[in-house]
């Protein structure tokens, strides 16, 4: 089920596996043990398509990897430390999403079985950051086994657990590994897994150093076999209908959960709204607003005053991503990678032209300006479009370095400088009741941004992503 | 270490000579601008710079999509390389540009949209260095520092339109001058041959540059390999 061959990773010049062969037959349950820094994460990382492997042979599932990643995903569990749900969202909505990415029929039925596997039918209704940590990995275990996949992947997920929540998950673990599944488990701990596992690999300096089979574990099984009722299929869950989740219906799930998930909160729009009232206020002050200035300085205060709460609002929703891990969860389904990144820009688009629709009628009346003009409204959508278009790209990146809290403006503006440039221009054009003629070499300029940085961002998005 | 190839040193021979000569030609061959006089000198010193700039950042994103194509590091080396260099001989451009803008234009700066659009690209690239100090992992460094650099060329090719996009006062030395740019001359003979001596010796002399900074790139890397030998 699952063949490694002479498996190489290097980051850099530093080599993290040195040609490690792993094999694992189908139903099989086995303990990777090591220390810290041993390269567990990563090997399991690569197992989840969510790395590439430098050199060597992956085949999970009887697909090949990297080539066949997304045959891998659609066959594929993973669980982790961190939990890959949206804290934003109730239990229920969580899977929902991530049913809806992993195209899983009859959704609901599916839904409501995992619940009660997991023990939270009762809190189906309740924000998933409201949860304990124990609540959360049992929910993290549910959305790994939502569509139903043929192999499981456990990265430590013991991690930060007490005793009780612990002994709760380890039977969880041992049900759904039950189902005749095959499972790869990470762990430091050899007394956490020895009742789980069949096998235990030691990886040590990049290759596994040692292998062993416990002895126990086969009458363990056994016995928790026979207690089990005896059903005809291996799996006692209903079967799963999947469909392979389209390119347009990953992206409707990923601009629902992000609008769900800020509707309830309404943390990203807040702070993007009252950003842009204070811009607005602050360039009052700074400009000594006389009606001659006021028509001049319009189009630049609106667009600065876009592009500084656009910026919080990329930045957020991106941080809202990489929190919980929900960035790897997103990889993780069997989509096309430029779908995440469609679903990310439409989410963001949507929130910036919420912003604008609040700040225009605002501006309007502090500043006794009409900007209800069709051809200005025009030109605000297609600035808004080049901006999340290249924005959302960039904070994909930002989102990833250590300088998170302050570089995304940094990549950004210089970037995006010539749409604003031309977006002020057509908007100056425009309420200035400039012939169209005259305004049309700036519209252009901005519909031919917009398509280059789209298609060049779409290019890339996959470069941005993995790893 | 490995010492210096010898055609490495025989290029830095002939960049010092090259620019010796450049010198010569500017002061002593090229004759004085009428209008201008000696201020006009500074013109084979601003478009040989902004020359070299210009193809460093072209150098950096053809070296940033073969990295993406590759995955190898070398590639990152060389991008690395041609961005530090560019930024320099931009810089250089620009600061030789207010100084000829001053008597031509009668300030240092405008904001007329090529010195915009060039101050812009700096900023590009200035922005592309601190993106690189924020990631450790030199796998990722690497990508993300392609992908910037390639999303950042979308601004070359914009300082060189904007010329024709935007009504401006900056002269279109080469090329039809527009009605609006101030600053422009006619160019003899000699002051083009001058000129095209300064763009030769200035590509020379980034050529040298370049491969010195590659060389250091390596051993660098060279370095952190005999460190990560030495802790495992």
């Amino acid at each position: 089920m699952i063949a490694v061959k002479k498996l190489v990773k290097r980051f850099g010049l530093k080599t993290v596996l040195r040609g490690l062969n792993f094999e694992v037959p189908e139903g099989e349950f086995v303990a990777l043990l090591g220390p810290n820094g041993s390269g567990k994460t990563t090997f399991l990382r690569i197992l989840a398509s969510l790395s590439r492997p430098t050199l060597g042979e992956v085949c999970v599932a009887g697909y090949r990897l990297p080539i066949q990643a997304s045959a891998v995903r659609r066959n594929l569990g993973v669980v982790s430390h961190l939990p890959l749900l949206y804290g934003d969202l109730t239990a229920e909505e969580n899977l929902r999403f991530y049913g809806r990415m992993y195209g899983v029929l009859e959704l609901s039925q599916r839904i409501n079985e995992i619940l009660e596997l997991v023990g939270l039918t009762s809190r189906r209704r309740d924000l998933v950051r409201t949860f304990s940590r124990g609540m959360q990995q049992r929910l993290a275990i549910g959305r790994a086994i939502l569509h139903d996949p043929e192999v499981l992947l456990f990265d430590e997920p013991h991690t930060g657990l007490d005793q009780d929540a612990c002994d709760m998950l380890d039977r969880l673990l041992r049900e759904v590994a039950g189902q005749g599944r095959t499972v790869v488990m990470t762990s430091h701990d050899l007394a956490r897994v020895e009742d789980l596992a069949s096998r235990f690999d030691v990886l040590s300096r990049g290759v596994i150093s040692a292998s062993a089979s416990c002895s126990t574990f086969t009458v363990r099984r056994w016995q928790a076999d026979m207690d089990r009722p005896q059903t005809t299929d291996h799996r006692p869950s209903s079967i799963v209908h999947r469909r392979s989740s389209g390119f347009l219906n990953a992206i409707g799930a990923i601009v629902w959960k992000d609008l769900a998930a800020e509707l309830r909160s309404r943390e990203l729009l807040s702070a993007m709204l009252v950003f842009a009232l204070l811009v607005i206020l602050i360039f009052n002050f700074a400009l000594e607003l006389d009606p001659l200035t006021r028509r001049v300085a319009t189009p630049g205060i609106l667009w600065a005053t876009f592009a500084f709460a656009g910026t919080l609002g990329l930045n957020r929703s991106m941080a809202v991503e990489k929190d919980r891990g929900c960035l790897d969860g997103l990889l993780l389904a069997p989509v096309d990678r430029s779908a995440i990144y469609f679903g990310k820009t439409l989410s963001n688009l949507a929130f910036m032209l919420i912003v604008e629709v609040v700040v225009l009628p605002v501006y309007s009346v502090l500043y006794n300006t009409n900007l209800f003009n069709p051809g200005l409204i025009v030109v605000i959508l297609l600035g808004s479009v080049g901006y999340v278009a290249v924005g959302t790209l960039l904070s994909s990146m930002a989102v990833q370095t250590r300088t998170r809290d302050v570089l995304l403006p940094i990549l950004l503006f210089p970037v995006v400088i010539p749409i604003l440039i031309a977006a002020v221009k057509a908007s100056s054009g425009f309420l200035q009741g400039l012939a169209l003629t005259e305004v049309m070499p700036y519209i252009n300029l901005l519909i031919v941004y917009d398509v280059i940085f789209t298609a060049v961002a779409y290019m890339v998005f996959d470069y941005v992503v993995e790893e | 270490m490995k010492p210096q190839p010898i055609i490495l040193k025989v290029l830095n021979v002939i960049s010092v000579l090259l620019f010796l000569a450049a010198l010569g030609m500017v002061f002593l061959y090229a004759p004085l601008e009428a209008t201008m006089n000696y201020v006009q000198k500074i013109f084979y010193f601003h478009i040989a710079n902004a020359w070299v700039g210009m193809l460093g950042f072209i150098a950096a994103a053809v070296a940033g999509v073969v990295y993406l194509i590759k995955h190898d590091q070398k590639w990152d080396i060389i991008e690395l390389a041609a961005v530090e260099i560019s930024l320099v001989f931009f810089l250089i451009a620009i600061a030789a540009g207010s100084i000829w803008a001053r008597p031509s234009w009668g300030a240092y700066w405008t904001w007329e949209p090529r010195l915009t659009t060039a101050a812009i690209l700096e900023m590009v690239y200035i922005s592309y260095l601190l993106l690189r100090q924020g990631i450790d992992d030199p796998d990722r460094r690497a990508r993300f520092s392609a992908v910037y650099t390639l999303v950042g060329a979308i601004s070359i090719p914009i300082t060189f339109m904007s010329i024709r996009l935007f009504r401006t006062i900056h002269p279109v030395v080469i090329g039809t001058n527009s009605a609006a740019s101030q600053g422009s001359f006619d160019m003899t003979s000699k002051m083009l041959a001058t000129m095209f001596f300064a763009l030769f010796t200035f590509s020379v002399i980034f050529v040298n540059l370049f491969w010195h900074r590659i060389r250091l790139g390596q051993l660098a890397q060279q370095v952190e390999q005999l460190k990560l030998e030495e802790l495992q």
